[in-house]
C-alpha cells in the first residue's frame, strides 16, 4: 500500500515494503529507457523506435522543423535530465517514507504521469476510453499498475488541492 | 506642387509590425493517459489561473481536442511549452494565426 497524507501543510509519504519495491523497480526501467535514448543515434531515431519516448519528449515546434531543432538542442538535455531526477528522487523517498519537500512532490507528481504515459504506450492506449490490450498474465499486470498508479496520482493531487484550498481561494 | 510624405506609410509600418509581434502560443493537445484532475492542477498550478479558468482551458483540451494555455513572445511561449512537457502534457508552441 502507497499513499499520501496532509501533514501540518506538508506532504507525508506512506509505503509499505513490497509496494515500494515493485515501484523502484519502475523507477530503474524508466531511466533506463530515457539512457537509451543517449545512445548515438539521438533522440529523434530512437523516438521512432518507440513510440513512448516520441510522447515524453514531443517535437515542440511542429510547423517549424528548423525552429523545433534549435529549441530542442537548447532543452533535451535538460528535459532529459529533470525527468530522471524525479525517478530518482521517487525512488529515494521509497527508501525512506515520511514527509517530502517541495521538489519531492513535484517529482512523484510529474513521474507518475511520465510513467503511466510509458505504461500507456506499452498497452496501446492511443485515444481517449481505450483499455488496451492486455492478453497475457504480463499484460494485465501492466495494466492493473496503469490504473493503480492512475489512482495514486488521484490521491496525491487531492492532498496537493485540500493544501492549496486551505491556503486561500484560488 | 509640393511633395509630401504620405501618411500612408505609417500605417503600412503598423500594419507591418503588428504581423511581426504576431504572439507565439503554447497549445495543449488531448491525450487518453492524463486525468482531467491532473491537467486542472496543473494549469492551475503552474499558470496560476483561478480554478475556474484551469477547469474551463481543460474542458476545452478534453472536449476540443486542443486549447492555447499561453500566448506571448517566442522564449516565453518555449519556456511554457518545455515545463508542460516537465509535466508530461502534450504541447507545442507555434506562431497564432493572423
Amino acid at each position: 500500500m502507497i499513499g499520501f497524507d496532509l501533514v501540518d501543510g506538508r506532504i507525508a509519504l506512506a509505503a509499505d515494503a513490497p509496494d515500494a519495491d515493485a515501484l523502484v523497480g519502475l523507477t530503474a526501467q524508466f531511466a533506463q529507457l530515457l539512457a537509451e535514448r543517449d545512445d548515438e543515434s539521438g533522440l529523434s531515431e530512437a523516438a521512432e523506435r518507440d513510440p513512448a519516448l516520441a510522447r515524453l519528449f514531443p517535437d515542440p515546434v511542429p510547423d517549424d522543423p528548423a525552429e523545433s531543432a534549435e529549441v530542442r538542442g537548447l532543452t533535451l538535455a535538460s528535459l532529459v535530465e529533470h525527468k530522471r531526477a524525479n525517478a530518482e528522487l521517487v525512488a529515494a523517498s521509497l527508501a525512506s517514507p515520511g514527509v517530502l519537500d517541495e521538489r519531492g512532490e513535484l517529482a512523484w507528481l510529474q513521474w507518475l504521469t511520465d510513467i503511466r504515459i510509458v505504461l500507456a504506450s506499452r498497452l496501446g492506449i492511443l485515444l481517449d476510453g481505450d483499455e488496451g490490450a492486455a492478453e497475457t498474465d504480463a499484460e494485465q499486470a501492466m495494466q492493473w499498475t496503469y490504473h493503480a498508479l492512475g489512482a495514486l496520482q488521484s490521491d496525491l493531487i487531492e492532498v496537493l488541492d485540500e493544501r492549496a484550498d486551505a491556503a486561500g481561494p484560488s | 506642387m509640393a511633395f509630401s510624405a504620405p501618411d500612408l506609410d505609417e500605417d503600412l509600418l503598423v500594419g507591418a509590425r503588428s504581423s511581426l509581434d504576431r504572439p507565439w502560443r503554447t497549445i495543449v493537445w488531448n491525450d487518453p493517459v492524463n486525468l482531467m484532475q491532473y491537467v486542472t492542477h496543473v494549469f492551475r498550478t503552474y499558470f496560476g489561473y483561478p480554478r475556474e479558468e484551469a477547469e474551463r482551458l481543460m474542458l476545452l483540451v478534453h472536449n476540443e481536442g486542443r486549447a492555447v494555455v499561453a500566448t506571448g513572445p517566442r522564449e516565453e511561449v518555449e519556456r511554457h511549452t518545455e515545463a508542460m512537457h516537465e509535466y508530461g502534457l502534450w504541447a507545442t508552441a507555434d506562431k497564432g494565426e493572423a
